[in-house]
């Protein structure tokens, strides 16, 4: 009985159904990946098919901050590219890590900053606003090495690329628990604070939200500079693994973050979505590439299936928002 | 004998068991300006939709002009050459009236467009109606009249000759209304027929010739023009009356406007007490957007003084102590107000954590504020989903809300707007429930009808000003009459 009520109780928050959908598929996919390849259920397939999930579920954070608002960050690829670039030029110039890792911080925050005051202030289209902020940090990222990819950030930053990826802490990559803190301070931010509410205003009904009180401008900054600021630690991550700078980093990050986002539930058009949904999302891709791969597909068949779900994930969503299929059975 | 235009026979629509129009007939010949008011809405979308795009039938028959077009034994599907105008536009607003008019319509065959042809023929058309609007102007610069009067050219001249008009009255002033009334005389005298369904017997009765009252998607009484009198009409409608009245309390004014003058505000001073209501009866539509800017502290270039609480409104905090204490509820607030993806609760306490200033929302506030209230509101308050409430369930939500909040203000934005019969009267007894909560209300509307109900004062603004007489303070059936007089004098003048 108590079950019952509690599992209603979990039901009635708002995109619960759509995650549990989606859970419902990861499942089927483990399974069925699991069954094609017994060693997908590996404890060290496991380990790296987290550390995989770890990127994109953190990107996943921020664009889907950014899509509950009815908006999109483009540019999010690029500040990842423009991160990992910036911190290991700094290192290899022989700047402290931890150092380089606030100025970098700073750098990309300030790329949110501006993204968001393009669209909130300047009111540019959120397209086309971070499609210029992507080129411009995609730019930066070249310019800052000469246009050369760094060399090694050497063994002076051993500690940095431990902390970020190679070294564990209770057993679990270092990565995976960042990208578990990182969710956990999100997700709490989102579901239980007034800045997380008028997240959702803002995507729900931004003349409402103006009206009552909610400053659309600053909602609308706040979650650009939380999508910078998630696409940094990409960044770092990025540095660290690889153990130099790439300017390539990122590339196509922006389309993960927004798959992981939108397979999740997170609607596009704005005010719905939870984080937990983006957690299996971001899942959902992380098994699709390591299961494909385990089943021998080539990297082009991979990303067919990978589209082919993001694009029903986005067609459903618009279903069940406007309404279409009732609209359909009436005219019958 | 006058031709028939439309005529409904016995029509029946039901759609998933509910039946949107029960046993309806109506028959409309050449010239004929048919009124029609629904006690509720029910039924009136699918009388347009039925109207216009001959929708599936359960019983019954559809002639327009003459000819058999909808039955119960086949679906037609074809749509009529019926033009609706309602409060939607229906225009392009980046093309020119003249591209609305005469280039996006069917049978417009020509491929290079003569500007200069189609303007000529736009201004004899508007000649014609004694109206001087630019043809050349987008759209997206019309005024609300304008608009309306640019979709009525474009029916005539497409050649509808059964025009729908749904509660324009709602974003036309009275003078405007006025206006656009001998604009449709005009027409009918040309054998154009009208329907006008409205919310208001009293704004109906001044141009209809005969006149529908629907219930449920029922005709319950027809009236004769012989007949369009309170007499006949007060049987079947619900008035807004035994609102509770609280006598001032406090003659400190909360607010006092001294000689206000924005860009269409033109020097208006007057003082509004706690738990009282002031209306700012709009004939121009204009202001408005004025007032509600400035009382969200958004407007700068004003002059006059602004005194809050005796005290003087000037700098940027005071301002935002000032929109603080006061909660704007605009027009359309299911639309404007609600947020579809949150839950009740969620938005009934949307504006309580603005005013706690608390970042995080403690699970105890929400289950104090649900216990509080769920006497009052019943069970509606745990709804996960508010999509699927009724009209009446949201406005009490939204005014739940503001009490909520508990402000020293509200200002209220054309309050009956859109609603029905019933709705205006759970609506005049939401904002006397804010009243006798102590808080001042302020009503910003372009229609006197129903705001005298809850109003204690009154205030007439033409042109940006007070009126000579604007200021009305005696009782109810005093402030009607005179409305009405005021209404019917403009009339008179107009024709």
């Amino acid at each position: 009985m108590k079950i019952t009520k509690r599992f209603r109780k979990i039901l009635a928050v708002r995109g619960m159904g759509q995650v549990l959908t989606v859970t419902g598929g990861l499942i089927i996919l483990c399974i069925v990946f699991g069954l094609l390849n017994p060693t997908f259920f590996s404890g060290r397939n496991i380990g790296n098919l987290l550390r995989q999930i770890a990127p994109i579920l953190l990107i996943g954070i921020g664009q889907s901050y950014v899509l509950i608002t009815g908006n999109i960050d483009l540019s999010i690829g690029s500040v990842v590219g423009m991160s990992c670039m910036i911190s290991a030029t700094l290192m290899t110039k022989g700047v402290s890590p931890w150092i380089a890792v606030l100025i970098t911080m700073i750098a990309c925050l300030a790329v949110g900053f501006v993204n968001g005051h393009l669209v909130a202030t300047c009111k540019l289209p959120p397209f086309i606003a971070t499609l210029g902020t992507m080129t411009i940090a995609r730019g930066i990222a070249q310019i800052v090495n000469g246009n050369y990819n760094t060399d090694s950030i050497g063994e002076g930053a051993k500690s940095f690329r431990d902390f970020f990826y190679y070294g564990k802490t209770f057993g679990i990559y270092n990565t995976i628990l960042i990208a578990v803190a990182v969710w956990l301070i999100f997700n709490f931010i989102l579901s239980k604070t007034r800045t997380g509410r008028h997240v959702y205003a803002v995507g729900s009904n931004v003349d409402a939200a103006k009206l009552s009180g909610v400053s659309v401008v600053g909602t609308t900054v706040k979650v650009y500079l939380v999508s910078a600021f998630c696409a940094f630690i990409v960044g770092i991550i990025t540095c660290a693994t690889s153990g130099m700078g790439t300017m390539d980093a990122g590339n196509m990050y922006e389309m993960y973050a927004v798959a992981a986002s939108v397979i999740g539930g997170v609607s596009t058009l704005g005010g719905q979505g939870i984080l937990l949904g983006t957690v299996v999302g971001a899942s959902i891709w992380g098994v699709l590439q390591n299961g494909l791969q385990f089943a021998g597909a080539p990297v082009a068949i991979r990303n067919i299936v990978i589209g082919i779900i993001v694009v029903v994930s986005v067609l459903l969503d618009v279903i069940v928002r406007t309404g279409k299929p009732k609209k359909w059975m009436k005219s019958k | 004998m006058k031709k028939e235009v439309l005529r409904l026979e016995n029509v029946t629509v039901e759609n998933k068991g509910i039946v949107y129009l029960d046993d309806f007939s109506l028959t409309i010949v050449e010239g004929e300006i048919i009124g029609m008011i629904g006690t509720n809405h029910h039924g009136l979308d699918e009388l347009i939709s039925l109207i216009c795009d001959n929708i599936t039938l359960k019983y019954g028959r559809v002639y327009f002009n003459e000819k058999m077009v909808n039955t119960y034994l086949w679906d037609s599907k074809v749509a009529n050459k019926v033009f609706l105008i309602d409060q939607k536009s229906r225009l392009v607003p980046d093309l020119t009236i003249s591209d609305n008019i005469f280039v996006l319509r069917k049978g417009f065959k020509k491929y290079v467009i003569n500007r200069k042809m189609l303007n000529q023929q736009v201004d004899q058309t508007m000649q014609e109606l004694g109206l001087q609007i630019d043809p050349n102007l987008c759209v997206s610069q019309l005024n609300s009249f304008e608009r309306c009067t640019v979709e009525l050219i474009r029916a005539v001249l497409t050649g509808s000759n059964l025009i729908l008009l749904r509660e324009i009255n709602e974003v036309l002033s009275s003078s405007e209304l006025a206006a656009f009334f001998n604009m449709i005389r005009y027409y009918r005298k040309q054998g154009i027929s009208f329907l006008y369904i409205a919310n208001h017997h009293e704004e109906v009765f001044q141009i209809c010739t005969r006149f529908a009252l629907v219930e449920d998607g029922k005709i319950v009484k027809f009236l004769f023009q012989n007949e369009m009198n309170e007499q006949h009409i007060t049987p079947f409608v619900t008035p807004i009356e035994n609102l509770e009245k609280k006598s001032r309390t406090n003659n400190k004014p909360v607010l006092e406007l001294r000689d206000i003058r924005t860009e269409y505000i033109n020097g208006i001073s007057c003082k509004i007490y706690a738990g009282e209501c002031l209306t700012f009866l709009d004939c121009n539509n204009m202001l408005i957007q004025d007032f509600v800017t400035l009382f969200k502290a958004e407007y700068i270039n004003y002059s006059g003084k602004i005194l809050k609480d005796g005290k003087e409104v000037f700098t940027k905090k005071d301002f935002l102590n000032l929109s603080e204490d006061m909660i704007v509820i605009p027009e359309n607030p299911m639309k404007n107000m609600l947020f579809s993806e949150m839950t009740y609760l969620e938005n009934l306490s949307f504006l309580v954590d603005q005013k706690i200033h608390k970042s995080l929302m403690k699970r105890g506030i929400y289950k104090s504020i649900e216990k509080e209230y769920i006497k009052e509101i019943g069970e509606d308050l745990r709804e996960s989903y508010i999509d699927h409430l009724s009209p009446q369930s949201l406005y009490t939500l939204i005014y739940y809300k503001v009490l909520l909040y508990n402000p020293e203000m509200v200002c209220i934005v054309q309050p009956f707007l859109g609603a029905d019969m019933y709705l205006r009267v759970h609506i005049a007894k939401l904002i006397n429930r804010l009243k006798q909560e102590g808080i001042s209300v302020v009503i910003l509307t372009v229609h006197v009808t129903d705001v005298l109900a809850v109003s204690d004062e009154l205030y007439l603004i033409e042109n940006g000003k007070l009126s000579q007489d604007g200021k009305i303070q005696e009782n109810q059936s005093v402030k009607e009459n005179y409305y009405r007089h005021r209404f019917e004098e403009k009339l008179k003048k107009n024709k």
